[in-house]
């Protein structure tokens, strides 16, 4: 044999992908039904994102949230791609956001999620809610606050059909043009692809001189406005018309 | 309008229509579409709307200038002609790649269900990097830099190390920056720092990085001090900007690898010749990335990749691949048996150990001609006694040889010359460029 054929792969640095996602009572129905549906077409998209990605290696977890929370993914820890199997959500109860900040806050540690040899990249973190939070949110977020990994993390929220609370929206991402709006079901599918593809190609991309001093907040909001620009391009962008084309009517 | 359907058809800027066929891929700047022009496929590359944040003009002028200039080496995929500007958005064309290339990002990367890919010889990686580095020398030798080398801009086909140069629309002139600073693993330490944009001087620790990683996949700056529990920009700043230091540095233990994540490192590290290696120490040594020091230039890689090609030969004992890294003895590499070498030729800048199998190139005589392909004679046993050798001429011209008294033969196209110690011979038209054995 060969030394060639003993080559393994290069160490990559982990990139665990968080999606909170909520499935109140309110997200029966299509919403919930979309969510399941973008998902499960999102892994395998994820997937070729990931084969073409030496710089980080994505993992994936997801808690899903309602009157309380539990993950959706191994409770052990963030799972590789190849090892997802969606099974679908179901909606039902209220909307205990709080809770589930609670929970993400414990696993955003070296003890429990985010332990790798390889080291890692702050996490990116995909808030999916369509309503204001039922229980006491604020000493959830509070509490997550404090926690190096959530400051340091990429955090994008998406407002379901308008029905989130934008202002508790805004605080967990901590810049207000972080949160995409999906005001149909048709985009929150587009969204959940293309926010979920922009994030994990986030550390991969060749840089440009304004890219290296910004703010986690500041990344998150660029990429949210990359996703707007691709859902618009998607659908056809209407034509527009600065005021010099319209001339002189008066 | 945004990005194309099956069918679209796109206005190019001197004439004629691209039909759209099919699409290839999308990444961050744009999409990559097949299509078909004047009768021929071609893959046309679209830009995503607003990706030049006001400098669209300066970039398509300079996709313009590209393209009239030409290819620095056949290796480069390089634009051929610009589309028209439609609302805002443009892009370019160039020829189809070819099957049997893949993208440098598979040699490092593999999982269960995708084989990383592997080259097949360490001859077709001595070539893959030969190539490499020639075509680099060529780009800045016509005045241009890269300034955004990274593992997505190579193909390279792994059973002959042939590459190919994609993403070529951001090389510019010197002096000219179109606001692109390169990927963070690949910058240069006064890119990273933001001391300067991107130049002909920071493309050459960008080569070196690729380089070092076609031999040893690692990356070589990444060890157990720049692998932080959590890597933010701040820390990114340090470990590839202000402060670098080389896994492997002889002076500098601080960052060594990752116990665990270092196989590549240990199989590959201890078996290439240490003229090789040595280079690498050099190339990431603390001044020469910090820029105390002049970075190694193409030259000088191409001087050492050289030197290995000839010293790939196969084992007499394994029949594997192995280096002959010197005259005397030699371990194999695979399966550690002793070879041992009794000669070698000495040109004017480099001594090549002669074993069955070692090829001499134009390069060892003569570098200054520029030539990367010519190969001029390959060392072979004799039939009846393997146990000596011969130097059979490949080239066209009639070599000549001369004896240890003084008397001097020809030796034909094709013809064998005994491997005996100071025999001079001259296998170029300058007598210069002799090789004497000894
Ligand atoms: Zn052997």
């Amino acid at each position: 044999m060969s030394l060639l054929e003993e080559i393994t792969p290069s160490p990559r640095k982990v990139m665990t992908l968080f999606y909170l996602v909520d499935t109140s009572g309110s997200m029966g129905g299509s919403r919930i039904g979309t969510v399941n549906a973008a998902m499960e077409e999102c892994i395998p998209l994820l997937k070729e994102v990931a084969a073409a990605n030496d710089d980080a290696e994505i993992k994936v977890a997801i808690l899903q949230f309602s009157s309380g929370c539990s993950w959706v993914t191994p409770a052990s820890g963030p799972v590789g791609l190849d090892d997802i199997i969606w099974n679908d959500l179901q909606a039902g109860g209220m909307t205990e956001f709080g809770g589930a900040l609670l929970e993400l806050d414990k696993k955003l540690s070296r003890n429990e999620y985010l332990n790798s040899q390889t080291g890692a990249y702050a996490p990116v973190i995909l808030l999916l809610s369509d309503g204001g939070p039922t229980d006491n949110w604020e000493v959830g977020l509070n509490k997550i606050k404090e926690n190096n990994w959530f400051k340091h993390a990429i955090k994008i929220a998406i407002d379901i059909e308008s029905g989130s609370d934008r202002s508790v929206l805004a605080q967990f991402t901590g810049n207000p043009e972080a949160i995409l709006d999906a005001k149909d079901t048709a985009t929150l599918k587009k969204m959940i692809h293309k926010v979920s593809v922009r994030a994990s190609e986030f550390q991969s991309h060749s840089k440009a001189s304004s890219d290296t001093v910004t703010s986690p907040d500041q990344d998150s909001a660029d990429i949210v406005s990359a996703v707007v620009k691709d859902v618009d391009e998607d659908n056809g962008a209407p034509v527009s018309a600065d005021d010099n084309d319209w001339g002189n009517w008066d | 309008m945004g990005s194309l359907k099956v069918g679209d058809t796109v206005k190019m800027k001197y004439g004629g229509e691209a039909k759209v066929l099919a699409e290839f891929g999308s990444g961050g700047q744009g999409t990559v579409y097949k299509v078909s022009y004047n009768g021929k496929e071609y893959a046309l590359k679209w830009y995503h709307k607003d990706v030049f944040k006001g400098k669209e003009k300066e970039f398509y002028q300079n996709l313009e200038n590209n393209i009239q200039k030409g290819a620095p080496t056949k290796d480069f995929l390089w634009p051929l002609g610009v589309t028209e500007v439609h609302a805002g958005v443009f892009g370019y064309i160039m020829d189809v790649r070819p099957a049997g290339y893949y993208e440098l990002t598979e040699f490092f990367v593999g999982s269960k269900k995708q084989k990383q890919v592997r080259f097949k010889s360490f001859n077709a990686i001595a070539d893959a990097a030969i190539n490499i580095i020639q075509a680099f020398r060529e780009l800045h030798n016509s005045g241009y830099s890269y300034q955004d080398i990274n593992n997505g801009n190579f193909f390279i086909n792994p059973e002959n190390g042939k590459v190919l140069i994609c993403d070529n629309d951001n090389v510019s002139p010197f002096g000219v920056n179109l606001g692109i600073l390169g990927k963070q693993r690949y910058m240069a330490p006064e890119v990273v720092t933001g001391k300067n944009d991107p130049d002909k001087q920071s493309d050459r620790f960008s080569l070196a990085v690729i380089l070092f990683r076609l031999l040893f996949i690692n990356h070589p700056l990444e060890g157990k001090r720049s692998t932080p529990p959590c890597m933010t920009k701040e820390l990114e700043r340090r470990y590839y900007g202000e402060e670098p230091v080389f896994v492997l540095d002889p002076s500098d233990d601080r960052n060594r690898p990752v116990p665990g994540t270092d196989k590549n490192l240990k199989t590959f590290w201890p078996v290439y010749p240490q003229y090789i290696k040595d280079l690498f120490i050099r190339a990431f040594s603390s001044d020469v990335m910090l820029k105390k020091a002049p970075r190694v230039i193409e030259k000088e890689w191409l001087d050492v990749f050289f030197r290995f090609k000839a010293s790939i030969v196969k084992c007499p004992h394994c029949k594997q691949e192995t280096f002959i890294a010197q005259q005397g003895d030699n371990t194999c590499i695979e399966c550690k048996k002793k070879i041992t070498v009794p000669n070698a030729i000495q040109f004017s800048t480099v001594t090549v150990p002669l074993y069955p199998g070692t090829k001499l190139m134009m390069w060892h005589a003569d570098s200054s001609q520029n030539d990367v392909e010519t190969k001029l004679g390959e060392i072979v046993a004799n039939p009846s006694n393997p146990n000596v050798f011969g130097i059979k001429n490949l080239s066209t011209l009639s070599w000549k040889v001369n004896l240890p008294d003084g008397s001097q033969k020809p030796l034909a196209p094709g013809a064998v010359v005994p491997v005996k110690k100071d025999f001079t011979i001259e296998c170029t038209t300058n007598p210069k460029d002799a090789g004497k054995i000894i």
